[in-house]
């Protein structure tokens, strides 16, 4: 009975991976194939010709560089702005008595501003951000991005300054810290690594994120998900630059998953399960 | 015993952080409230000035406007089908993954590739193999003697294809949590059950899950708001359709907002669309609570 099971979870596993593994394989091959092989039938399970023409023409055609600078100066801008702005918030909320229950309170109201779909709020944005002239400008991006990453990052940093133990704090106070003193010499050291996974989750989420991406840009400032969702029109199938282009986006997020592979469960989960 | 300082202090440290919320996400929130009174379409030549029809929105929503209610109801059906097939996959990846196998760490680590994947790409990647024409479904069909299939061209299969996406993003993801919850859980109540005499199976029914009550929950309620904000699939798959067969509701709001540029009436479906989803989150909780 023992053997059994033992022989059906491995089918299954074997069957799961092989689900998971075929669209990446799909992917990469399809990335190396030129243009008229991509499109033929039957589709080629390895590349007939490999060439590297897809990779050439996503710099060439499609201005991948533009697409990346963009992507690179929003996310990390807007990440670095809502650590900067959000440690202080996490603290707050972990450690000050903001007022009778209140912490919990605000803490949970702020998370569950990121709990309602996107689109609520971006339309109402969109018409605000045309009349101050924010749609397609890098300021506008990044202040709508940190608003999104501020409460993930503040609700998972709480968590952790939470299970710091208290005495540290207090034997701070009796020696005459002030709150900053102790939030940047004593807090931000002893959260370093949550604070860097946090981080580098909110790198990935806002990296991959399409839904405001393409509403609150026009020309300028799009980014690689709308870049990687234009190959494919009612007209047009260039699904080998598709592939190179979504391949070179995936490299920054796949290490940032990697990076972050024991934090990932925690932040995923919103600080639920500890991974 | 928390720290009390003074209000000052407490301003500062949450200030900044409050100003851009409000303004990004509280503000935009509360504007929909101001914009469902209107009938005002950005980009027109008469409704570009919003013009107040008082409840005329909610009043064509509700009497109507089925389309709406249709998209609630693609939602609920996509939903229903994609979660249950990813809590049941996902549990018994952990359930497989649980316990000493080779090369149980690079097993991981290409579970994790789904989620380092924009939904973008991976909607693109399936329409590639799902293309009706020249795709690898239709191929391997083929290789087993079955006629091709429309796939996301057709009415009756359009849903399928996004489940199944949603399914190859989220299983791993729901794996990978059940994983570690499986991993933390104490061990003596299934070494006294085991001592008992129970079988695994019984095990697995009678401990293992209601152990892992609430983390099924939370894992629940994530999975089914994310459904709710299904929109990158839809984008790179199905355009909605055909005709509305796909349109589930954020998709709805974006081609009223964003396509036909009914900013107001967008408002009013957006109100409603938050409110139906505080009531899932509510219920969700006190049931977490119990």
């Amino acid at each position: 009975m023992r053997s059994f099971y033992t022989i059906a979870s491995y089918i299954f596993l074997a069957l799961t991976l092989a689900f998971i593994l075929f669209p990446i394989y799909v992917l990469i091959i399809t990335s190396f194939k030129p243009f008229t092989e991509a499109f033929s039938y039957p589709p080629t399970l390895w590349p007939r010709n490999l060439t590297l023409e897809a990779y050439f023409k996503v710099f060439t055609h499609w201005g991948f560089t533009s697409y990346l600078i963009n992507s690179l100066v929003i996310t990390v801008s807007s990440v670095l702005l809502s650590v900067i702005v959000g440690i202080p918030m996490a603290y707050c909320l972990a450690s000050i008595k903001v007022g009778k229950n209140w912490n919990e309170n605000i803490a949970f109201f702020i998370l569950s501003l990121r709990l309602l779909p996107p689109i609520v709020g971006i339309l109402p944005l969109y018409v605000i951000y045309s009349h101050l002239k924010l749609v397609d400008t890098y300021p506008g991006l990044i202040l709508a991005y940190t608003a999104f990453n501020l409460p993930f990052i503040v609700w998972i940093l709480r968590g952790f300054i939470l299970e710091l133990p208290r005495e540290i704090e207090e034997s701070a106070v009796v020696d005459g810290a002030s709150v900053f003193q102790i939030m940047i010499k004593i807090i931000v050291p002893l959260t370093y690594p949550a604070i860097i996974a946090t981080a580098i989750l909110s790198f990935l989420l806002t990296w991959n994120e399409f839904t405001t991406a393409v509403f609150l840009t026009a020309q300028y400032r799009k980014t690689l998900p709308i870049l990687i969702s234009s190959f494919i029109g009612d007209l047009q199938f260039y699904w080998n630059d598709m592939c190179a282009a979504t391949v070179l986006s995936i490299i920054p997020a796949i290490i940032a998953v990697l990076l972050t592979q024991r934090q990932l469960v925690r932040g995923l989960t919103l600080g639920a399960v500890k991974g | 015993m928390p720290l009390d300082v003074d209000l000052k202090t407490k301003l500062l440290l949450l200030a900044p952080g409050f100003a851009i919320i409000i303004f990004i996400t509280i503000g935009p929130f509360v504007f929909n409230y101001y914009m469902m009174f209107f009938r005002w379409k950005l980009y027109d030549p008469i409704y570009r000035h919003p013009v107040f029809v008082g409840l005329n929105n909610f009043i064509t929503l509700f009497t109507e406007y089925s389309l709406f209610w249709d998209a609630y109801v693609k939602t609920f059906i996509f939903t229903l089908i994609a979660v249950p097939i990813e809590f049941v996959l996902g549990m018994l990846l952990a359930l497989s993954l649980n316990r000493k196998i080779p090369g149980d760490r690079i097993l991981r680590g290409i579970l994790l590739i789904p989620l380092a994947m924009a939904p973008v790409a991976a909607g693109s990647i399936w329409r590639v193999i799902f293309n009706p024409m020249n795709g690898f479904a239709n191929y391997f069909l083929h290789l087993i003697g079955l006629p091709p299939q429309p796939w996301n061209t057709s009415r009756s299969q359009a849903m399928l294809t996004l489940v199944v996406v949603d399914v190859w993003q989220w299983t791993p993801f729901v794996g990978i949590v059940l994983l570690s919850a499986l991993a933390s859980l104490p061990r003596e109540p299934m070494e006294a059950a085991m001592i008992d005499g129970a079988s695994p199976r019984q095990i697995f029914w009678h401990v293992t899950l209601p152990l892992l009550r609430n983390i099924l929950l939370l894992l629940l309620i994530l999975r089914i708001i994310e459904c709710f904000k299904t929109f990158d699939y839809i984008y790179t798959l199905t355009y909605g359709g055909p005709g509305s067969a796909t349109t589930l509701i954020t998709y709805r709001i974006y081609l009223d907002g964003f396509r036909r540029w009914e900013v107001g009436f967008a408002a009013a479906e957006a109100v409603l669309t938050a409110i139906i989803v505080s009531f899932i989150v509510v219920a969700f909780y006190r049931l977490m609570r119990r």
